[in-house]
Formats: C-alpha cells, sequence, structure tokens
C-alpha cells in the first residue's frame, strides 16, 4: 500500500452531485488526513450535507470517485465510519438504551455494557424509561452521536452535531470530540454555522461554496491568513494591485472579493500606501486596520459582510 | 445479514403498532361475530329490526342465522374475514407503518451505508416484514377458530375438518406473505406515511372490484386469459376451504412465488439506486 494514501481517511477526486441537471456538489477535491478534524464549512445550502451524505454512501455520487483508508473498497470501508448526518436516525418510540440496543445487534456487537458505555460518554446515562420523543432537540443529537461512536468507529462524519445544544452541551460535545481525536486517533470531518466553536478544534479547513471547494487550508494557515493587516476598499483591484507592487513595492498582500485587498507589511505606513494609490487614480473607499477570526475570514472569501 | 435479521427482531418485540393491529385484528373478528349474533337475536324477535345498524333481510327468516352459520362452518367464517379484507387492513397498515418509518425517523442511515450492501438491508426487511405478516394471519385465524368455538360450536368439525384447515391456513399464509411483499415495494416507492398508507388502503378495498370488472371485460372478449386468476388478492378470496385440489395448491405457489419475485426485486433495484 502506498504510504503517501494510507495517510488519508478520505480523499475525493471531483466527486460531483447533480439533481436534475445543477450541481450540487461540483467536482470536489477533499483531503482530509488521519488524525485530523476537519472543519466544513458553508453556507446553507452550499453542498455540504450533500457531500457528506455520498461519503457515507447514502447518496451515489454522478461523477468523481473517492477513497476511504486509501482503499476503493468502500462498502467494506465504511464499516469503519460513524456518521450523524443531518437529524439523529433513532426511533422515537424507544428508550435511549433500547435505541443502542438495536444498532449493537445491528453491529453484531457483543461487548459486554457496550450501550451503558456509550450512554456515559454522551451524558445520557440516566434517561432511563424516558423514550425519545420525550427528549430535547440536545438529547437527540447526544443520542445520534452515541449511535455513531457504538461501532468504535476510525472516523466520524457529523453534520451540524451542535444544532440545538445549549453553551454547556455545546463545551461537553467539543470536549467529547478532543478526547475522541487525541485518546482514540478518531479523524473527525464535522460541518458546522457556530464557526467560533469550530475554530476551537479543527486542524484543517474546507470551505464550500455554490457545490465548489473553495479553499482548504489547516489551522496554522487560517492563523497566517487571520493574521492582522491594513484593508483597503478600492474601485479597482487590479489596478490598486500594480500600484502596491510596481510603486510601492509590497508583495505580501491579497486580493478578495468585493473590491477587497489586504496588506500584510507596512501597516505603518499607512498614509504613504493611500497617497500612492490616490494619486495613480485609484478610487479608495474604505481603509481600516484588521485582525480575523474564522467568521471574518470565511464572510470575506464567500463575500458575505459580517 | 443475521445481525440485522437480530435487529429487525428486536424492533418487532418492542413494537407498539404490531401490538395494536394484532388487537385490532382480533377485535374485528369478534365485532364480525357479535354482529352475526346480534342478527340472530333480531331475526327471533328479541330485539328491534335496525338495532345497531344492523337490519335482518325478510327473506331469510325461516332460517336463524347462527343456523347458517354452522353451515358455513368456522373455515367458512375465516374465508369470509380473510377473503374480505378486513384484516388485511389492519395488516397493511402495520406494515406501512413498520417499512416507511425507517425513513420517517431517518433511521435506514444506520444501517445503509455502514458496511452492508443494500440488497442485504432490503432484504432484512422483507424478510422481517413476512415473518410478521404470518404471525398477524396467525392470530387472525386463531381468533377467528377460537371465537368461532364458541358461537358455531363443533358441529362442524369432523374428520375431514384438520386437512382442510391445515391446507387453507397454509395457503393463506402464502398468500399474507405475497401481499405483504406487495405492501413493502409500494412503501419502498413512496417512502411517505400518508401517500403508502393511501395507496395499500385503496389496493386493498378496491383492487379485487376493479379486477373482477377487468376479468369481465375479458370474458365479453372471448379471452381465456383472467386477471383474477393471478392477483394476490382475489387468489386470497378465492382459496377454497375444503378438499382443495393439487391443481389450486399448484397455481397457489406460482402467483406467491409470482409477487414475491416480483416485489422484491422491484423493491431491491429500488433500494440499490435511490439516494436516502
Amino acid at each position: 500500500m502506498n504510504p503517501e494514501k494510507s495517510n488519508y481517511v478520505l480523499r475525493t477526486n471531483d466527486l460531483t452531485k447533480s439533481y436534475g441537471g445543477i450541481k450540487v456538489v461540483n467536482e470536489v477535491c477533499m483531503n482530509v488526513r488521519q488524525g485530523d478534524i476537519y472543519g466544513f464549512i458553508g453556507k446553507n445550502g452550499a453542498g455540504k450535507t450533500t457531500f457528506m451524505r455520498m461519503v457515507s454512501g447514502l447518496a451515489t455520487p454522478t461523477a468523481g470517485s473517492m477513497t476511504l483508508f486509501g482503499k476503493t473498497e468502500l462498502e467494506l470501508e465504511r464499516k469503519r465510519i460513524g456518521s450523524l448526518i443531518e437529524s439523529p436516525g433513532v426511533y422515537p418510540n424507544m428508550t435511549a438504551k433500547e435505541n443502542l440496543e438495536v444498532v449493537r445487534r445491528v453491529f453484531g456487537i457483543t461487548k459486554k455494557h457496550a450501550v451503558e458505555e456509550i450512554l456515559l460518554l454522551v451524558g445520557l446515562f440516566n434517561t432511563s424509561n424516558k423514550k425519545v420523543k420525550q427528549f430535547s432537540m440536545g438529547m437527540k443529537q447526544r443520542l445520534g452521536l452515541a449511535v455513531s461512536l457504538m461501532r468504535n468507529p476510525d472516523f466520524l462524519i457529523l453534520d451540524e452535531p451542535i444544532n440545538g445544544l445549549d453553551p454547556s452541551g455545546i463545551k461537553e460535545i467539543r470536549e467529547l470530540l478532543q478526547k475522541l481525536n487525541e485518546e482514540r486517533k478518531i479523524s473527525i470531518l464535522i460541518s458546522s454555522h457556530i464557526l467560533g466553536e469550530l475554530s476551537k478544534v479543527a486542524t484543517r479547513y474546507g470551505i464550500i461554496r455554490n457545490g465548489v471547494l473553495i479553499e482548504e487550508f489547516d489551522a496554522a494557515e487560517l492563523n497566517e491568513k487571520c493574521r492582522r493587516c491594513q484593508k483597503i476598499v478600492v474601485d479597482n483591484t487590479a489596478h490598486a494591485a500594480r500600484v502596491l507592487e510596481d510603486t510601492l513595492f509590497i508583495k505580501n498582500f491579497d486580493v478578495l472579493e468585493n473590491h477587497v485587498i489586504r496588506i500584510f507589511e507596512r501597516m505603518d505606513e499607512v498614509e504613504a500606501i493611500h497617497r500612492a494609490l490616490v494619486l495613480d487614480g485609484v478610487g479608495l473607499r474604505e481603509s481600516y486596520a484588521a485582525g480575523q477570526d474564522l467568521e471574518g475570514y470565511f464572510m470575506d472569501l464567500t463575500g458575505d459582510e459580517k | 445479514m443475521l445481525n440485522l435479521l437480530d435487529a429487525e427482531f428486536y424492533k418487532w418485540k418492542k413494537s407498539k403498532s404490531f401490538k395494536v393491529c394484532s388487537l385490532l385484528i382480533v377485535a374485528i373478528v369478534i365485532f364480525t361475530y357479535i354482529m352475526i349474533y346480534v342478527a340472530s337475536n333480531i331475526q327471533d324477535g328479541k330485539i328491534p329490526n335496525g338495532t345497531g345498524g344492523i337490519i335482518v333481510s325478510s327473506d331469510i327468516e325461516d332460517e336463524n342465522i347462527i343456523d347458517v352459520l354452522k353451515t358455513i362452518g368456522i373455515l367458512g367464517m375465516m374465508s369470509e374475514i380473510l377473503g374480505s379484507g378486513l384484516a388485511g387492513i389492519f395488516i397493511t397498515v402495520f406494515v406501512c407503518i413498520w417499512c416507511i418509518s425507517e425513513y420517517t425517523n431517518g433511521a435506514v442511515k444506520n444501517t445503509a451505508g455502514k458496511g452492508y450492501t443494500r440488497t442485504k438491508v432490503f432484504l432484512s426487511k422483507y424478510l422481517s416484514t413476512a415473518w410478521c405478516t404470518v404471525f398477524m394471519n396467525l392470530i387472525c385465524i386463531a381468533a377467528a377458530f377460537a371465537v368461532g368455538i364458541i358461537v358455531i360450536g363443533t358441529s362442524s368439525i369432523d374428520r375431514k375438518f384438520l386437512p382442510d384447515f391445515l391446507s387453507y391456513v397454509g395457503m393463506q399464509l402464502l398468500f399474507g406473505i405475497a401481499f405483504g411483499g406487495v405492501v413493502v415495494v409500494i412503501c419502498e416507492l413512496v417512502r411517505n406515511m400518508a401517500g403508502g398508507i393511501a395507496i395499500c388502503m385503496i389496493l386493498v378495498t378496491v383492487s379485487t372490484t376493479f379486477v373482477n370488472g377487468v376479468d369481465m371485460i375479458l370474458q365479453s372478449m372471448n379471452m381465456k386469459f383472467q386477471l383474477g386468476d393471478y392477483w394476490i388478492l382475489n387468489v386470497i378470496a378465492k382459496c377454497p376451504t375444503q378438499s382443495m385440489d393439487i391443481n389450486f395448491v399448484g397455481h397457489g405457489i406460482f402467483v406467491v412465488v409470482l409477487w414475491i419475485a416480483v416485489s422484491f426485486l422491484l423493491g431491491m433495484v429500488h433500494f440499490q439506486r435511490k439516494d436516502i
């Protein structure tokens, strides 16, 4: 086996899903390394859930391919995956224990007290005879997580697992995921809208927009991208970029959506930068010092205002 | 595969809808006999005609309904209950809940795409449904027999009763499995609780009449082919209670195999191809 391939739990190659001619996932090439907590970010309808459903085997790709744990025999390798896609798949007229008992039997788990251990892990041990239909949203999410963990997977796929949880519940799940990643070496692909929370756990990120994976980067790269900068909003980014490079000899900058340029050097010479741009005929609309978090970076990348 | 079946049987044991539908089947059997008992009392003048909505025709004044019942016998009553679709309605409702709730609850996500092929997942659901329909039919038959003994008595039980009973029950159980398969495939195609139950109810209540109508048209065109010989509900209704001949048994088994094959293949292909 190629050692390079074995370092990845998931690799997709131009994975595509179309519905009625519309590509909801468009040639996505994602790489989730062993040990990653991969934060998958995108707006509603961007294609996150559809992508995760394809990886989990719930939807068939229209085009493209993927490997799981370096292998193409996906049905076999999916035994090593646990997933929580959209809503938890549980029976409302059964208790938490009964639901997990069903899952235990499906997977042929013979370990004694396997169900009790998982209930304890996700904080549902004391639900006793309460039926799932009486659970809060957060409790159902925890049960969904418990179902995904029953088989002691090597790779977890979690679609917005902290939906409906209160702040203490979010903290518990975050700590649980970190523990699973560190102690059990479980790789995790997790999507969430709560970017602040995601930035606390993720080691790698992928941003999807309109079905296209527009960027993939590590947490260290994100810190680099979100570092302090001077943000200027101009009327013509190409003209402004020429001025920065040719007149001011500034190389360390990037151009974003909505006429935004971020300058990462010589930020103490802002007046000189402004003067050079204006004298060369660049329309300068805004200029301010900025340092970003994941949310700000995501908004800039997708062209949304904060 | 055995693990999937183990899980299915665990769910069956915990299933409230199974218990409710089974009780309703027993209730409908008892209700059928109660109606006849009330009609008998109307005939004897003990209660006014029209009591409880039951009107006894004056054409059968000379013969008491209970006596007629004794002539029909326990197997005859069983045939009326099973052939009329009364029990079939509750079996159908249960099968719809049993199959479609996997989609409405999202629980199908826990088996599909988790290392089991889609064929095995569908087969486990199909087999567990077959088991449930057999069980519910047995409950219906047991209730019809027990209440029949009380109301009709043992006069219809002669030395021919046991072979007739066993052959009738055996065929009805097979027919039940085949019809259960048809309901499973409808549930798989529809994947919606209201839609699935509605379509299956129409099937149970209307299809035999429709098929009979088609057969009349075919007969008027001098065609030998009769659709009613192959539609499972019509065959259930035609199943003889006495002296079942080998031709009917052979034909019945053919129809069972036909509908099991069609329903399983159609359902499996759809389940394999459709996204969850």
